[in-house]
């Protein structure tokens, strides 16, 4: 499964909850650092004229734009076997009713077609869920707490966002 | 620090450096191209045969370069193919890098922002709604256009754009500091603003489009040459030029680098004047704690963040002539001056065509002399009470390596250098001395005329400089030149030509000159005495009598013929073999046919001339050839090499 399987938008939804939520201040570049983000526009500092310092702010839009598509590869790749030839949408229908397990028991909770596409996740599986964000958001040098703070919200938005 | 680093605006080190590498890759590239179509001669056997009776004429006895240049000229078609160039080679060459630098002026701001993903900057995306921004274009007072680069998370900006239109882009990873560190945001807004408002935009982009230029004309066709055009590398001396063209490029390169990194220390020096803060930016520069080798910061496009730092806080005057500056110039102008001294001296030695880029020299010989007066200037300003000396040995040593770099033959066309190495050691410490000297009477000129503002002293000085360093390399090199074009192996043989100045007042003045500065500066003695005339002298007389010194010295330099000339006739009799002459006293040994065959083919060679006449049953060869300080030295020397050692000589 390639990271074309993830829904881009899924990414985008889920990321931007997660800057919301941790870094507020970022939300003004959020669209301009998502197209950087998925064109793979990184830049160098090697432009003349540039301030040619070798230092970098951890910006925490690209921690979440990358830690949530991984997570939702995770998810597509360990708890829907066979998912190779499945498009995004499946995968984000898929995705949707897993989580809506954990959410509070709504009308939805009966679509009768859903139930055939997915199984709701266990709380093992959830569990390893968050483990893969937390250890996603370490790599990007967070600090524990806030990495823990990332997966937790990645979680509880994927677990909403399934309910909504 | 603000009057410090704003007093010497007229001839920054910019300028130097950016003459250094325009005519650099000028130079190289006219030449290049000229040896190119130079080299696509027509062989013999396809001429026809009015041509060939030109090429023989042209070729013939005696032989005169300067008919024989005039002759190609007219008559192109019998000698080389037709021109591959739309153009004469170095009008040409000049035209290309013109077009190819204003093309990447145009170009290339559209394609950074097409490849960096570089968008507008809204200003309510910023953490405190753009209210920094507005006020750094305030306080710059520049106008330009802000973009942000959302995908680079390093912490800084980039200033780029045209004439007309200007902007500066900030990096993603700066933006968090609007908040975090609003100073250190400030810092880094102001130094990109900065290189607007110091007009760095045009010279960068030149200098980095003439740098692209260069390898893209001359280094890739070059290789090019080399490897696949055998005629090219057979004619042109293919590995000589690789050879020479290696040490170019680096030169060009580092005094591109230079420019760079002169900008970088005029930005962060300007930000921290306008944010009057030096800290905040040094904080910035503190973040990186990356450690780069020498040779990357040589190469690259910025200055370590250590010595930018120790610029921006520390008491290291900013604008002082950098050591390395000072060898890069030396370097150039071994290279080209002993063009410049046969363009003095009037003399055509090599391709005529070549005289024309070589004019274009002489604002390199004023910059020469521009950054040794600053360089004296900032030494009187900051009281470096050392530095003199050392720039001027400097200076003498990037002056020896270029001229260790040039060669004859090439496709650079320059000069070869055949001396036994302990000949060359001795004249390199004259040389050595030499521009020791130079530099401590310039330096003493500019101090002594230093009672104001330093700008109009540090011009009078240059153009003293510029007089002086000419009329006392000039002769200095085209002596070295003679070594080259005797190529003897042998010392006693060299020896006079080593010492030879050409005779008359300049000469002996010169030899004097190097005899003191030779051993003066071990004992310091000139230079004390010097500083402290300096002190007691008030210093608009010392200054003005020091001037008319060296404009008196220079005018009697100029006007003193040190060119060797062809005026001097030397009639050889040579004691030919048919018939054998009567008087056997006067001939002891005759000498064969092919002896004399080969006198006058040296002789030739030389840009000597011969004329030949029989009477009396002895032939007699009247030899035209270079006269010397010792008269004859050249004359014997060639006929010495020609195995004629007996020779009767008439002045």
């Amino acid at each position: 499964v390639s990271t074309r399987a993830v829904d881009r938008d899924m990414v985008i939804d889920l990321a931007r909850a997660v800057v919301v939520e941790m870094e507020p201040d970022e939300v003004g570049l959020f669209p301009e650092r998502c197209r950087a983000y998925f064109r793979r526009w990184g830049g160098h500092g090697k432009d003349p004229l540039s301030m040619g310092v070798e230092a970098w702010t951890s910006v925490v839009t690209f921690a979440a734009l990358s830690t949530v598509q991984s997570v939702l590869l995770f998810i597509a790749v360990e708890f829907k076997k066979g998912l190779e030839e499945a498009g995004a949408s499946t995968i984000r229908a898929w995705i949707k009713r897993g989580f809506r397990r954990l959410g509070p028991a709504d009308a939805d909770t009966t679509d009768e077609e859903a139930k055939p596409a997915a199984a709701a996740l266990n709380r093992e599986q959830v569990a390893l869920v968050w483990d893969h964000a937390y250890q996603q958001a370490i790599k990007f040098k967070m600090t524990p707490d806030r990495a823990e703070k990332m997966a937790d919200t990645i979680v509880a938005r994927l677990v909403l966002w399934s309910h909504e | 620090m603000t009057d410090r680093r704003s007093v010497y605006r007229l001839p920054t080190d910019l300028t130097i450096r950016f003459l250094i590498l325009v005519f650099c890759v000028a130079i190289v590239t006219m030449r290049l191209f000229t040896s190119y179509r130079n080299s696509r001669l027509i062989p013999q056997g396809e001429l026809s045969p009015d041509c060939l009776s030109y090429v023989l004429d042209s070729r013939w006895f005696p032989f005169d370069p300067v008919r024989y240049s005039d002759m190609a000229r007219a008559w192109p078609e019998c000698f080389v193919r037709e021109n591959p160039f739309p153009l004469e080679p170095q009008l040409f060459a000049l035209l290309l890098i013109a077009i190819l630098v204003g093309l990447q002026l145009v170009i290339v701001p559209k394609l950074k922002i097409l490849w960096r993903g570089i968008a507008d900057l809204r200003m309510d995306a910023l953490p405190d709604g753009g209210r920094l921004l507005v006020e750094c274009r305030s306080t710059s007072g520049v106008d330009v256009k802000f973009l942000i680069a959302a995908g680079n998370s390093r912490v800084g900006g980039m200033a780029f754009g045209y004439p007309w239109r200007k902007h500066v882009v900030l990096n993603g990873g700066l933006t968090p500091l609007a908040k975090d560190d609003p100073e250190a945001f400030r810092g880094v807004v102001l130094h990109e603003l900065a290189h607007v408002r110091n007009r760095d935009l045009g010279i960068t982009a030149l200098t980095l489009a003439t740098w692209r230029t260069f390898v893209g004309v001359t280094l890739i066709p070059f290789t090019y040459l080399w490897v696949a055009d055998e005629q090219f590398k057979t004619l042109t001396h293919g590995n000589l030029t690789a050879a020479q063209l290696i040490p170019f490029a680096v030169v060009a390169l580092v005094a591109r680098n230079g420019v760079l990194h002169a900008r970088e220390y005029l930005a962060d020096a300007t930000s921290a004047q306008w944010s009057s803060d030096p800290a905040a930016l040094n904080r910035v520069l503190t973040r990186d704690k990356t450690t780069r080798h020498r040779a990357r910061i040589l190469f690259g496009f910025h200055p370590s963040a250590s010595r930018r730092r120790s610029a921006l806080i520390g008491s290291q005057p900013l604008w002082l002539t950098g050591i390395f500056d000072v060898l890069l110039l030396g370097i150039i102008t071994g290279v080209t001056w002993p063009s410049v001294a046969y363009i003095v001296h009037g003399q055509v030695f090599f391709d005529a065509t070549v005289e024309a880029a070589l004019l274009a020299l002489w604002p390199l010989t004023a910059s020469v002399g521009v950054v040794l007066a600053r360089a004296v200037s900032d030494w009187r300003r900051y009281d470096w009470d050392t530095r003199h000396g050392l720039l001027g040995v400097t200076f003498a040593i990037g002056v020896l390596v270029g001229t260790h770099l040039s060669f004859t033959g090439s496709s650079l066309s320059l000069f070869p250098l055949q001396v036994p190495w302990l000949w060359n050691l001795g004249w390199c410490l004259a040389l050595v001395a030499v521009c020791w000297l130079w530099s401590l009477l310039v330096e003493v000129t500019a101090r002594s005329w230093l009672w104001g503002r330093p700008q109009p002293a540090a011009a009078l000085t240059a153009a003293l400089g510029t007089i002086l360093l000419t009329v006392w390399l000039a002769p200095l090199l085209a002596t070295r030149i003679d070594l080259q074009i005797i190529d003897s192996e042998s010392e006693k043989e060299l020896l006079p030509h080593l010492l030879d100045f050409r005779g008359g007042a300049t000469g002996i003045v010169m030899a004097a000159a190097v005899a003191a500065a030779a051993v003066l500066p071990i004992a310091g003695v000139l230079g004390r005495k010097l500083h402290e005339a300096g002190k007691t002298i008030p210093r608009a007389a010392l200054g003005s009598v020091l001037a008319l010194l060296l404009a008196g010295w220079g005018a009697i330099a100029l006007w003193t013929p040190v060119t060797p000339t062809y005026s001097d006739t030397l009639v050889v009799t040579l004691c030919g073999n048919t018939p054998l002459p009567t008087n056997l006293d006067r001939c002891p040994k005759p000498i064969t046919n092919n002896d004399k065959l080969t006198l006058i083919d040296l002789i030739r060679q030389h840009g000597g001339s011969t004329r030949e006449y029989e009477r009396g049953g002895v032939t007699y060869v009247e030899v035209e050839a270079y006269r010397h300080g010792d008269g004859t030295r050249l004359a014997d020397i060639m006929l010495k090499r020609a195995g004629v050692d007996t020779v009767v000589s008439s002045p």
